[in-house]
């Protein structure tokens, strides 16, 4: 990626994940992150040149939400873009935001990813997506069972779900680290037996247990230039690289196609173009938009280019967990808090916390040099972040 | 390329997906004082002292906390802008055509929208003064506020409405105490000098145990109405019937009220419904007008 | 009840009768009222009234009508979870004496206030019946049963039909059955634990009909433990509830419109990308790997194998209709005969061959009676018995 200048990540807010917050409306819920990461960053509203709101289109069923939420994005009088690219929202907005640094065009960026699922009808929102000519009618949602099934017929019945629901549980002990988190169980990994059997089925094998929330929440991020960066920031998470991988127009996402070929096509051109020859090496931690644990575990595999079988190991020897070689989703994931408008934002947002030390309880212990991001959604897309500590060469 | 259209058809669908939005602590104390209290209240920013009605917890240009800093406003305001709806769509709160308009209320910054109702569209005007009419009926909505009215009275000696300035929907009432001279006057103009009116002891026999006044004595306080305010100086009255409800006692206050129902285009006149209302809210009569409304003498 | 939360309930409610004298209730009545309530907590009373005041002994004295009742029940009638007149009709409270006398004693006293008290899973089913939400139960048919494990437990019934409520101990024909600690169904019961989570956690487990379970969180009013006193009422919060409906109407185009037409004559095709040969279905202008235009279609089907059979558990809104499907059903994608590889078709499988939804298994289409050209002219497929 060719870049006019750097730009860092400055300052993060989030509010609390919840599954009702009926005591704010929605320009108050957003407010709450905005103050968070104004506070975090030591600016004012008057350091922000340019505002940037997204969320679904169909799940709150408001329109021109950017409009009315000036009252709690502070956009009033400055410039204002909406995006909306469907579950990838939050990570489009950051790339949008350092298209628009990098450019020139503004200095310090605020981009804010919100949703507020209690409100709507989210699987109903995302039936609307499909083509109203076939899939409509038959699709369910964001639901299926298709990769549990597939990764059980390619290593078994038994390994495949004991793998997913080892990543259950380790995100669950993340969540468990994380405040702000929407689902914190306080799970046993010896209870992964009995949730395999006792959660209730919703499509196939995949069950509540695998499935992610459905969250109200807010994440705001401030993005600045390299001068102002350091102005206002001890250590900045840097943007190095994003890229965006869209794939056939026919909602067949959750069918028989290879669905996941995004996925590795994003992460072999994204590591191909920054040098990255070993991604579990030399990156240190990853947050993954991860849907549900089936998608997590398999996922692994496509972005970080791995064979076999070596996704389940990772798994399997705890790896991934939070003081593991590669921890994956120290915040929780997906599974423990999906306000989706915000959620691939919150992706970029936590690995960007882990690389300027401000994670708190579930800050890595080891140190983050470079953070990989993914967001997901809509009609197979994929979004792919590459973070670093260091300024990265332009 | 030409596009091969014989295969060309659509398919009718559906969206259709609930939804519901929390107002939020802020947004609900608004609603529940208008419902409870008819009361318009707004929060004030200490920094720049605007006043945000409806009320929002933060002040958006100085992003201040504002939420505790409640103020209460008068029904009373100032139409800032507005529009006529002649379009009809299944969401609209009324059957067009009606006035939308924005009001800022007295000591308020922020105009809102609502509904004007009760002037002739080729009368309305921003500036307009105007008061809240609130709804008998809760919604939990701003809709609480059924809609904004005209406060100024017209001037005495202007010509009434005129039948395409007239509206369905608008009213006007007259109100009056009924004095024992009001009955023996009117005893005198009628003739009917029935003890039942006028001689207390025979009364008492009676099985209402008092003297009542004349039942056209209260119907005639719908005169005024016709002639003087609704549609006004000019107007014609065609047909008046009443049916008598109540009796009406000494010293009661009636309030005798008309509102167009239907306008009747051929003849160019109006149908007016008529209630005849005491100091109790009790109806004691009402019935139904035909009125021939003002022609304009001079056409402008 | 479970004895720790009785002891010395029975005794209370008769310590405090005197000082819970309402005066114009006892104005005029001459009479002692004997008690006897059995139980490990019970005893004997005898309320005396006269000229206006009450007194309390221990003990039957003299008593023009005699009462005789279960501890449990006389504490639930004496706040109110038990109807004195349904406890009198079902035999649970039996009366010797002048029974005239017991009619003016509902007016004697005051509410008697429990002295704090544990919250307990038996007192929130007792309380139920008391707590009905009748918007929530309106046009509501269904048995729940709830199975809560650990020493406060027990099984319980929840039968709801025609707007009202019955709580039965045990299990009985229940639609859904829910199982569940003691501890953590006290905790959701005062939402301190959320219901979703524990479902999803595994620390509620449901059997049955999940459907009703997600109505069931309407069905009451909250619970108020007996500790609380009178609660405090919670700020109100507004929402507008409201449902979008927009019609609309979508244009086939030509190619998918070719698909569709050809529906009405039963038959299935596909688009083939000239330069990958790939087959797609349905049809797509172009090949969006290989970016060139589709023209040609064959005729493909209708038979094939099941490809991967996805069998939906969850009941979601039918988007043209807005009508929850019944579960399970089998979305499934088909490789229909002249297909390979990801080259399926998507649709449904009959219902009842769900529990033989395998991979490989041969299918065909059931047609609808009227063609339409749309997705429905098949009504699902369906597996092939040899």
């Amino acid at each position: 990626m060719k870049k006019n200048r750097n730009v860092g990540v400055i300052g993060v807010g989030q509010s609390v994940f919840s599954s009702h917050r009926e005591e704010v409306n929605q320009p108050e819920m957003i407010h709450e992150a905005v103050l968070e990461a104004l506070d975090q960053a030591g600016m004012t509203m008057d350091d922000i040149d340019c505002v940037l709101h997204g969320n679904m289109e169909l799940f709150e069923m408001v329109h021109q939400p950017d409009l009315w939420h000036t009252l709690g994005t502070g956009a009033f009088g400055k410039e204002t873009l909406r995006v909306t690219t469907g579950g990838t929202t939050g990570a489009t907005l950051v790339c949008a935001a350092d298209a628009l640094v990098a450019s020139g065009l503004h200095d310090v960026v605020m981009a804010i990813g919100f949703e507020k699922l209690q409100e709507g009808h989210t699987t109903g929102g995302i039936t609307n997506m499909a083509d109203p000519l076939w899939t409509r009618k038959l699709q369910t949602g964001a639901l299926t069972g298709m990769t549990a099934t597939q990764l059980m017929d390619e290593f078994g019945e038994e390994r495949a779900k004991r793998a997913s629901m080892l990543y259950r549980i380790t995100m669950d002990k993340h969540a468990m680290n994380n405040n702000k988190a929407h689902r914190r169980l306080g799970l046993e990994f010896d209870q992964a037996e009995d949730l395999a059997i006792n959660s209730p089925p919703l499509v196939g094998e995949l069950r509540m247990i695998h499935m992610c929330s459905q969250s109200d929440g807010t994440c705001v991020m401030i993005f600045a230039s390299e001068k102002k960066a350091r102005q206002h920031c001890k250590q900045p998470a840097w943007i190095k690289d994003h890229i965006t991988v869209h794939r056939e127009e026919n909602f067949a996402i959750f069918g028989d196609a290879p669905v996941t070929t995004t996925h590795r096509y994003a992460a072999e051109k994204l590591f191909e173009r920054n040098n990255i020859m070993d991604p579990r090496k030399e990156i240190d931690m990853m947050e993954m938009y991860d849907p549900s644990s089936w998608w997590g575990l398999d996922w692994l595999r496509e972005f970080l280019l791995l064979e076999g079988d070596e996704h389940l190991e990772m798994v399997e020897n705890g790896e991934i967990a939070l003081d593991g070689a590669f921890p994956v989703n120290p915040s929780g994931g997906v599974i423990a808090s999906n306000p989706i408008g915000a959620t691939a934002m919150v992706r970029v947002a936590e690995a960007a916390m882990q690389i300027m030390g401000t994670a708190g309880d579930h800050q890595v212990p080891k140190q983050v040099n470079t953070a990989l991001a993914s967001g997901f959604g809509g009609t197979m897309w994929t979004v792919l972040t590459l973070l670093t500590r260091d300024l990265p060469g332009l | 390329m030409t596009t091969e259209t014989k295969d060309c058809f659509t398919i009718d669908g559906k969206l259709a997906l609930p939804y519901q939005y929390f107002a939020g602590s802020t947004g609900s104390r608004f609603i529940i004082s208008l419902r409870e209290e008819k009361k318009i209240t707004g929060l004030k920013c200490n920094k720049c002292n605007k006043v945000f009605v409806p009320p929002r917890s933060t002040c958006e240009v100085c992003f201040e906390d504002i939420s505790d800093n409640w103020v209460e406003l008068p029904n009373t305001g100032t139409v800032t802008g507005f529009t006529i709806v002649r379009y009809e769509e299944p969401h609209q709160p009324l059957k067009p055509p009606y006035i939308t308009a924005l009001v800022k209320l007295d000591g308020a910054d922020t105009p809102f929208a609502h509904i004007v109702k009760g002037i002739p569209f080729s009368k309305m005007k921003t500036g307009l003064r105007v008061e809240a009419v609130f709804a008998k009926k809760t919604t939990a909505t701003i809709m609480d506020i059924d809609h904004f009215r005209p406060v100024t009275q017209r001037p005495g000696f202007e010509l009434g409405y005129t039948y395409d300035q007239l509206e369905e929907g608008m009213s006007a009432s007259f109100t009056k105490t009924i004095s024992e001279t009001d009955v023996y006057l009117f005893a005198g103009i009628s003739g009917d000098f029935n003890p039942m009116h006028l001689n207390e002891e025979f009364a008492k026999a009676t099985p209402l145990g008092t003297r009542i006044a004349h039942g056209a004595l209260p119907q005639s306080l719908i005169a005024p109405v016709l002639g003087m305010k609704l549609p006004g100086l000019g107007t014609i009255a065609l047909e008046v019937t009443t049916r008598f409800k109540a009796p009406t006692y000494f010293g009661d206050t009636i309030t005798a009220t008309g509102e167009i129902v239907e306008k009747l285009p051929e003849r160019r006149w109006v149908r007016m419904a008529l209630t005849f209302t005491n100091q109790h809210n009790k109806l004691v009569a009402e019935g139904s007008a035909l009125v021939m409304p003002p022609v304009p003498m001079d056409k402008e | 009840m479970t004895e720790k939360t009785t002891a010395g309930l029975v005794a209370d409610i008769f310590g405090t009768m005197e000082a819970r004298v309402i005066p114009d209730g006892v104005d005029g009545i001459t009479a002692n009222y004997g008690y006897i309530i059995t139980g490990p907590n019970g005893g004997k009373w005898t309320v005396c009234v006269a000229d206006g005041r009450v007194k309390v002994m221990e003990d039957l004295v003299k008593p023009d009508v005699t009462t005789t009742c279960a501890e449990d029940d006389w504490i639930a009638i004496t706040l109110g979870k038990l109807d004195g007149m349904t406890a009198f009709s079902s035999g649970k409270l039996k009366v010797t004496g002048d029974m005239g006398l017991l009619v003016a004693a509902a007016g004697f006293f005051e509410k008697y206030q429990p002295q704090p008290a544990e919250v307990t899973v038996a007192d929130i089913f007792a309380t139920m019946e008391s707590r009905v939400n009748p918007d929530g139960v309106k046009g509501i048919t269904a048995n729940c049963g709830y199975r809560i494990t650990g020493e406060g437990g027990g099984e319980w019934t929840v039968c709801v039909a025609y707007g009202k409520v019955k709580v039965l101990e045990g299990i009985a024909n229940p639609d859904v059955t829910t199982t569940c600690a003691d501890d953590d169904w006290i905790a959701i019961t005062l939402g301190k634990l959320d219901g979703i989570t524990a479902f999803s956690s595994g620390k509620l487990k449901v059997e049955g009909n999940l459907d009703i379970l997600s109505t069931a969180a309407r069905f009451f009013k909250k619970y108020c433990p007996p500790s609380a006193g009178p609660e405090e009422a919670p700020e109100e919060l507004i929402a507008l509830k409201q449902v979008l409906s927009i019609p609309q109407t979508f244009a086939t185009g030509p190619v998918m419109g070719h698909f569709l037409n050809a529906l009405k004559e039963k038959k299935i095709l596909a688009n083939q990308c000239p330069e990958c040969q790939r087959l797609q279905i349905p049809p797509r202008e172009v090949c969006a790997e290989c970016v060139v235009r589709c023209k040609e279609f064959v005729q493909i089907g209708p038979e094939g194998i099941i490809s991967t059979p996805d069998v939906a558990y969850y009941a979601s809104p039918d988007p043209l209709t807005g009508e929850t499907r019944e579960t399970p059903y089998c979305s499934c994608h088909f490789l229909l005969d002249g297909c390979k590889g990801h080259e399926t078709m998507w649709h449904e499988l009959k219902a009842s061959d769900i529990p033989r939804a395998e991979r490989g298994v041969r299918v065909r289409p059931v047609w609808n009676d009227t063609l339409t050209g749309s997705v429905t002219d098949i009504k699902y497929f369906e597996i092939i018995d040899d």
